[in-house]
């Protein structure tokens, strides 16, 4: 087993490179180490590190994650963002990560091959980028055939590659993605470092449009199944395939729900607690939405869904061999719940064309999808509400976003055509949307020079001067807290009233936890082994899992340590929280006093109430998170 | 250590014989269950799915890691929350 991690450094300026061994036992994996190089080179260069986490290439299933790490252009601090499958390739270069610094002067693209020798074959290759994008499929499709249709022949063994679409040019949220190869063909199960905005940075900052990667290097991995089928037989009664495929039934099939995938399970749950219309479903009564959900989600979008993905089971995996088969598809179009929920219900689709539409555009161009269409979602208010006008955005019309009258197909097709007229826009600035230095840079533009209101229909997540995040979608308090890295699940996300110290320090707490997961490059869609069984496989394996859990510690607490989290900007957000709250008591009979007493806060000074109730979450968190104690 | 109905268990795992039933305070509720059972037993007798649920053992948050490890004592607060499966 692996007694140091390898890292490559690559200077994008350059192609020099070299490589740096770290020990395992002071450090163990993507983030603590992407961390440590992120810290060690700044005020110098900003560093992009991705890499695998030490049970790369072994037999426990979900352990291929490929790990990106470095500051994030629109979240302003350090981040984490993970690709599922990338991983298994990644560890057939025979190294643990490679960290990305220097620019590139056009272009290029990063050929990473080792074929037998010892070390890793690097190139950087210009590349007219701009031309690919606008070919074939578009975007990032293009260019990851473009790629590998060129560079692929070289590799003994099939590579990976991994791309950025225009959407990394004009914006700070552009996103990584990479498609798993089947037969010398790309697959549609699409795989995404979507949040983050590092597909921005390796583009932006490095002047890396695409990586592709490969090798024949074979390590020295985990693979004895016997042994590995002896720890679950101990701990479940059952061996460790058996355990996986109970523990990922919720991303494959759901006999339950009769569903399966985020989508399916999540909106087949949701009732009352669907967020439409960029969020103001959260100010209406518990009837309207439940009255939505019934006749715009469940029989008809989430109908859909289940009629032409989850009955002629369309799925696949992310490139690793994996009982979740998470990537639900229809045809090319895949979906999880986030994106299809953003670019969904929040613009106003509740149709499976049209929202596939509008997916596809924004996956082609880059986006992070989450944030992509939280954006999407607060123009098209701006614009019903008449705060802005279509000409101020490039745009031909308004939405039609009348939840009364709505036309399941035909409103739906709209909005999802004035979704994407409004990407387009964002790629060639037009009007007034320049979104290169981010969303919330804009929105205090627009509120400025155009009207107040308009800043305060956003929904995002602020951190330091320009950092912003559009929340994960599920409407609770978590989805809102002040934890250092917001947009993923570092928090949380249950459905429950909890006094804000208390949520401060759970949030806390589950941090550390999907860090252990994160640190070993296991999927989360396989925590209900892995959490509970991941240190136990480093002490078997390295002997030292006390030693990891402090170290995952001691990196939640640092990466803590550079918390700027800021207090809400939007008016929306606090609308967000209260409706959660109220509906916690109006609708559910949630007698706590505590969820009382703040309801009484709100209502008498709901900003103070707003500003009492961020910095409770906030004391939990840093009580939590903090070094030394 | 005796305190009314049983041992008092430690949190660092082993399972020393108890002589009768105990109580937990699960969710605020008494929630009667074996001699020595570990949170993972507790949860699965309150009905819970472990892998998705966070636990707070007296208002500490206990990792899941410890599940199967910890025993709680006899009325201890047990507070169960779940979590959805995300994504």
């Amino acid at each position: 087993m692996d007694k140091h991690l390898k890292v490559l450094h690559i200077d994008a300026s350059s192609s020099f490179y070299r490589v740096e061994r770290f020990p395992v036992g002071p450090f163990w994996g993507p983030v603590d180490l992407g961390l440590h190089l992120t810290g060690r080179e700044a005020g110098r260069q900003g560093v992009l590190n991705f890499g695998t986490g030490l049970l790369a290439g072994s037999i426990f299933p979900g352990s291929n994650r490929l790990i990106f790490t470095g500051h994030s252009p629109c979240w302003g601090g350090f981040y984490v963002s993970a690709m599922g499958g990338a991983g298994l390739i990644f560890d057939d270069l025979g190294i643990n990560m490679v960290s990305l610094r220097g620019k590139a002067p056009e272009p290029s693209v990063l050929v990473l091959n080792r074929e037998h020798g010892e070390e890793v074959q690097v190139q950087v290759v210009p590349v007219d980028v701009k031309a690919v994008w606008a070919e074939g499929p578009g975007g990032v499709y293009s260019l990851m055939d473009y790629v590998f249709n060129r560079w692929g022949k070289e590799y003994k063994q099939t590579p990976r590659v991994l791309a950025v679409g225009p959407a990394a040019a004009a914006t700070d949220f552009g996103a990584i993605a990479s498609a798993p190869y089947q037969d010398g063909r790309t697959t549609h199960a699409d795989c995404w470092a979507g949040r983050g905005g590092f597909g921005s940075k390796l583009l932006r900052e490095h002047g890396i449009c695409a990586v592709i990667y490969g090798g024949t290097c074979l390590d020295e991995d985990f693979r004895d199944r016997t042994v590995a089928d002896e720890w679950f037989k101990a701990r479940y009664e059952k061996q460790l395939a058996a355990k996986d495929f109970e523990a990922t039934t919720k991303y494959r099939f759901d006999p339950k729900f009769n569903t399966g995938g985020t989508f399916g399970v999540n909106y087949s749950t949701l009732g009352g607690r669907l967020l439409a219309f960029n969020y103001r479903s959260a100010g209406w009564t518990e009837e309207q939405r439940t009255a939505l959900n019934k006749r715009c989600v469940t029989d008809h979008y989430l109908k859909q869904f289940n009629e032409e993905t989850i009955a002629k089971k369309q799925q696949r995996t992310c490139g690793e061999p994996c009982a979740a088969v998470c990537k639900k598809l229809n045809k090319e179009f895949k979906k999880d719940y986030e994106p299809y929920q953003t670019m969904g219900p929040l613009c106003g689709i509740f149709d499976q064309r049209a929202a596939e539409r509008l997916n596809r555009h924004a996956d082609a161009a880059g986006f992070d999808a989450i944030s992509g269409g939280g954006v999407l979602a607060w123009l098209m208010e701006c614009l019903h509400d008449g705060l802005l006008k279509p000409g101020d955005l490039g745009v031909a019309s308004l939405p039609r976003w009348d939840a009364e009258k709505f036309d399941l197909e035909a409103d739906s097709a709209h909005n999802a055509h004035l979704g994407v007229e409004l990407i387009d826009s964002i790629l060639r600035r037009r009007g007034l949307l320049d979104l290169s230095l981010g969303a919330r840079k804009l929105a205090r533009r627009l509120s400025r020079e155009k009207n107040p209101e308009i800043g305060k229909r956003f929904v995002f997540l602020a951190n330091a001067r320009n950092g912003w995040m559009v929340p994960n979608q599920y409407w609770n308090a978590g989805a809102l807290s002040p934890m250092p890295i917001m947009g993923k699940y570092y928090m949380y996300y249950g459905f429950d009233f909890v006094p804000p110290r208390e949520l401060g320090r759970l949030n806390a707490n589950r941090m550390v936890q999907e860090l252990i997961i994160d640190d070993l490059g296991i999927c989360r869609f396989h925590r209900g082994w892995a959490e509970e069984m991941a240190p136990e496989i480093v002490e078997r394996v390295w002997g030292d899992s006390a030693r990891f859990q402090e170290v995952v510690r001691a990196t939640a607490g640092r990466i803590n340590s550079r918390n700027v989290a800021v207090f809400w900007e939007s008016e929306r957000n606090i609308d967000f929280l209260l409706g959660f709250m109220r509906r916690k008591r109006d609708t559910e009979g949630d007698k706590n006093p505590e969820l009382d007493r703040w309801l009484k806060a709100f209502e008498a000074d709901r900003r103070g109430a707003a500003l009492d109730f961020w910095f409770e979450i906030r004391k939990g968190i840093s009580e939590t998170l903090t070094t030394l104690a | 250590m005796d305190k009314g109905g049983g041992f008092l268990f430690t949190c660092s795992g082993g399972r020393p014989g108890r002589r009768r039933g105990e109580m937990v305070y699960f969710n605020d509720k008494p929630l009667p269950c074996p001699d020595g059972a570990t949170l993972l037993e507790i949860l699965k007798l309150a009905g819970r799915e472990p892998a998705l649920t966070v636990v707070l053992l007296d208002g500490k948050f206990v990792p899941a890691s410890d599940y199967r490890s910890l025993a709680p004592a006899d009325g201890a607060r047990v507070t169960a929350k779940d979590l959805p499966g995300g994504g």
